[in-house]
């Protein structure tokens, strides 16, 4: 958990590590003798190659990518198109408006399940199951994301896009909703959509939320919910009143994990999406895209200066995380159980 | 099964027998590294492991074609496969140079041979009044509108001209196109801008390319196409098949198509005929190929060649062989590579139609045979009559009608011809083979080609021939190679896919429970 979200721009391998609960502490020595002093210049230096890797990523993106930056000048920023191998313009003008609708599909499914999932395992679930639900929530971060985006594609996909025709039949008043066909809303305009693939990331992202909250809302601390308990408030009203305000900056915390990996989430997307370079609102249309998505699909066939431009674009993507993280952190940060989410 | 490892046994004893008799056949050859298209490597791979077996080492990276390239003039590799020849200097919009590979690519000379070929085909899904359509026929005019995005009706005028059989539906066409680069795109781009430049011109002008972009692999997106991408074959094959998507139309390889019991539309030629992309029709077509002097393709005489039976979106790709030792090149490198070449030229070809590609037919072999001549220490080439390449030794092109079933008899000698165990003369069958003095082995057990009918006279093609498992094990020409069939029986594959959800269901389930039999007081 203490690698930075910027490192983990691909994929989370790893679960969360195991609830801190079982941990001894043990006191430092007060005696520094040699052995101890090589010890810390050990850990210094192992703690620093982090931002060393980090300075690494971004200087390699910067140096790969310039070159198309060079080229594209401004137009980086607001060209939509993405042509630089046959000597067009590109841009990732379209290209982030799509990530982000992704990723917020993303979140505004994950968030809601993690935090009721959450609640459920600290507050409401038997003493018994308890370590067995953590214990499959936890798996569920270790399932490849090829395996979702598989299970997406041929399970979900041709079923979902029922629910996409009937938000778009139903709601299409909504902007986020509304289909441009002028033969009436057949199935075929549905698959491939932001929606897809923002449920199917979803799926990725819960777990991840999830024991993050897990872990904050049991550190709520226990005399505030004794106290809460002993002037008659019910179960409902400890969470309400003391759980979820203690736990605000692990709900925080979590979500943003959650945005930075749905950000920079790779294999399933590609799968999913039809890439396509006009943004648009509707989010239940077939069409939509990631930069993620654009290195993957384009990387083997591209030209040098093609290969540059997805460079110029990955780059763009890590800044953003980053940006992202730090926003996250300070709110985190200010909050009364930031230090525990550890962000 | 058992047929196979008959074959098999049988293979390994004639290979022993010929290495007995040759024993310069077992060398140590310096190995070769190569890399690029992944349309060819189905084919480069399966190759690569049969010479394996002679102990001829040739690495292979499916890497792309454009980084094949790349990896070519970059020195890094001893050969690359790409589907485009290097391509000449590319300007942006506002005239600066982008990149010029032919001018890279002259400081390590190099020579371009055909290595597997190919028919792009039209998958498509298309019902009308609830009855799945799979007649259709297109005129390339109509196929290259449909892929620039100038037909969007299924009952547009120049789609029902090519289909007068049949009332076309008011159905949207959805063309599906790949979304990732691909060896499947660079020809159907290739034939578009060859074959129908005005119709490639628009597609430039609409991607906002100017009003002519260069052959590509990475097909260009335009706003408001209504076009969908996917990624891979198996992608695109997906997605066309899938119940919803009524109207969708893709470019894939014939394969991708049949595995999925979907029709793929016959293409007009220029004999008038609408014709189906089956291996034959496709080598048939690649007769009409010319090679440049500088060894680029022309395909002009494939796209218009005036046989009957041709599918006129045919094509090859290309192997990148340099012409001088410099590094990392060398003359013992050419040796094995030659050898490599000329027995995926010969024998392997065999493979080719199983493989999901057609053979390459003589012309284009004795093209590549003079291509591999300036490969720096390249052995000498074969015979081109002594070549077990299908198209050659056996009647491949010629056999157009009914099933043949080949009797068991083909007979080699080393060095010298092998048979591929087709005959064709309906009714008769013959063993296939020229018998040579010296050691005689039996080798063909009972391999089948079955090819329906071509299409003739304007007749629909309907019956798509038969996928047919061909079986031949052939000794190379240079080299003794057995040729191993990799068909598996189902009880095998349902077995294996058993274990398999086991253990991973066990590596799921274990842990938690061994870590909770181990420390059963964790406080929770």
């Amino acid at each position: 958990m203490k690698v930075p979200k910027s490192l983990q721009v691909d994929e989370i391998k790893e679960s969360p590590s195991p609830p801190n609960d079982s941990e001894v502490r043990i006191n430092p020595v007060v005696r520094r003798n040699r052995v101890d002093q090589v010890y810390r210049s050990i850990a210094a230096v192992s703690g620093s190659f982090v931002f060393l890797v980090m300075a690494l990523i971004g200087g390699f993106l910067l140096f790969r990518g310039i070159d198309a930056l060079r080229l594209s000048g401004w137009g980086f920023i607001t060209e939509s198109q993405w042509a630089p191998d046959m000597g067009g313009a590109f841009g990732i003008a379209s290209l982030l408006p799509y990530t982000f609708s992704i990723a917020f599909v993303a979140l505004f499914i994950a968030v809601p399940v993690s935090i009721a999932t959450a609640l459920f395992i600290t507050e409401y679930a038997p003493r018994r199951i308890r370590r067995f639900l953590t214990a499959t929530i936890d798996l569920l971060a270790a399932v490849p994301s090829l395996i979702y985006g598989l299970w997406g594609l041929f399970y979900l996909q041709p079923r979902i896009i029922t629910l996409s025709k009937w938000l778009a039949d139903n709601l299409g008043f909504v902007p986020f909703f509304k289909v441009n066909d002028d033969f009436g809303t057949s199935l075929g305009v549905f698959p491939s959509s932001t929606f897809v693939a923002g449920v199917i990331v979803s799926l990725m992202v819960i777990p991840i939320c999830t024991s993050v909250m897990r872990e904050v809302f049991g550190q709520a601390p226990p005399g505030e919910r004794e106290g809460a308990m002993a002037l008659g408030g019910t179960r409902w009203g400890v969470v309400r009143d003391v759980v979820l305000p203690f736990g605000q900056g692990g709900i925080i915390g979590g979500s943003m994990l959650g945005l930075g990996r749905a950000l920079g989430e790779t294999i399933a997307v590609t799968l999913i999406i039809s890439p396509s370079f006009d943004a648009k609102w509707s989010i239940v249309e077939q069409g939509s895209n990631s930069i993620a998505a654009l290195i993957a699909l384009k990387f083997s066939e591209s030209t040098e200066t093609g290969i540059s431009a997805l460079m110029a674009a990955g780059l763009a993507l890590f800044i953003i995380t980053l940006l992202v993280n730090t926003a996250a952190s300070s709110v985190v940060n200010r909050s009364r159980s930031g230090s525990a989410t550890e962000i | 099964m058992r047929r196979i490892k008959k074959l098999l046994i049988s293979a390994t004893i004639l290979a022993s027998a010929v290495t007995m008799v040759n024993p310069s056949s077992v060398r140590a050859e310096a190995p070769v590294d190569g890399a690029g298209s992944t349309w060819s490597q189905i084919a480069v791979d399966q190759w690569r492991a049969d010479v394996a077996r002679q102990g001829l080492v040739v690495n292979y990276q499916g890497v792309g074609s454009t980084a094949g390239r790349v990896a070519y003039y970059q020195a890094q590799v001893d050969f690359a496969v790409s589907e485009i020849p290097f391509q000449s200097a590319q300007y942006d919009r506002q005239g600066n140079l982008l990149a010029d590979e032919t001018q890279l690519a002259a400081s390590r000379p190099y020579a371009y041979l055909p290595i597997v070929a190919g028919g792009t085909a039209f998958m498509y899904n298309l019902k009308a009044n609830g009855q799945r359509i799979t007649d259709l026929r297109l005129s390339p005019e109509t196929a290259a509108k449909i892929f620039t995005g100038q037909i969007t009706m299924w009952n547009d005028p120049l789609i029902a001209a090519d289909n007068a059989q049949r009332v076309m539906p008011a159905t949207r066409i959805k063309p599906v196109v790949r979304s990732d680069g691909s060896g499947t795109t660079a020809q159907i781009t290739a034939f578009m801008a060859e074959e129908t430049p005005n119709d490639w011109s628009q597609l430039c002008q609409k991607a906002n390319l100017g009003s002519s972009c260069p052959v590509t692999s990475l097909y260009p997106d335009f706003p408001d196409s209504g076009f969908a991408a996917q990624q891979f074959s198996d992608g695109v094959a997906n997605f066309v098949a899938a119940q919803y998507n009524d109207g969708a139309i893709t470019y894939v390889e014939y394969g991708y198509a049949k595995e999925r019991g979907f029709p793929v539309a016959s293409v007009k030629n220029a004999s008038g005929n609408y014709a189906q992309p089956t291996a034959v029709n496709v080598s048939v077509a690649l007769q009409g190929a010319r090679i440049n002097s500088d060894g680029t393709q022309v395909l002009q005489g494939v796209y218009r060649n005036a046989d009957a039976r041709a599918y006129p979106i045919s094509s090859y790709s290309y192997m990148i062989v340099p012409t001088t030792e410099a590094a990392p090149f060398s003359a013992a490198k050419g040796a094995s590579l030659s050898d490599y070449i000329f027995y995926f030229l010969c024998a392997g070809q065999q493979k080719s139609e199983q493989l999901g590609y057609a053979p390459l037919p003589k012309n284009l072999v004795e093209a590549a045979f003079a291509a591999v001549a300036q490969i720096p220490g390249a052995s000498a080439a074969p015979a081109i009559d002594s070549c077990s390449n299908p198209t050659i030794t056996g009647d491949f092109l010629v056999a157009k009608t009914t099933a043949t079933t080949v009797a068991p008899g083909a007979t080699t000698a080393p060095g010298a011809t092998t048979a591929p165990g087709a005959t064709t003369a309906p009714g008769a069958s013959k063993p296939g083979a020229t018998t040579a003095p010296g050691v005689t082995t039996t080798l063909v057990a009972g391999a089948e080609i079955t090819n329906t009918e071509a299409t003739v006279d304007g007749e629909i093609a309907e019956a798509a021939p038969v996928d047919d498992v061909v079986a031949i094990a052939t000794p190379g020409v240079a080299m003794a190679t057995s040729v191993e069939i990799d068909t598996q029986g189902n009880g095998t594959s349902v077995v294996i896919y058993l274990l398999i959800t086991l253990l991973i269901l066990g590596i799921i389930f274990a842990p938690p429970i061994v870590a909770g039999r181990l420390r059963p007081s964790v406080k929770q």
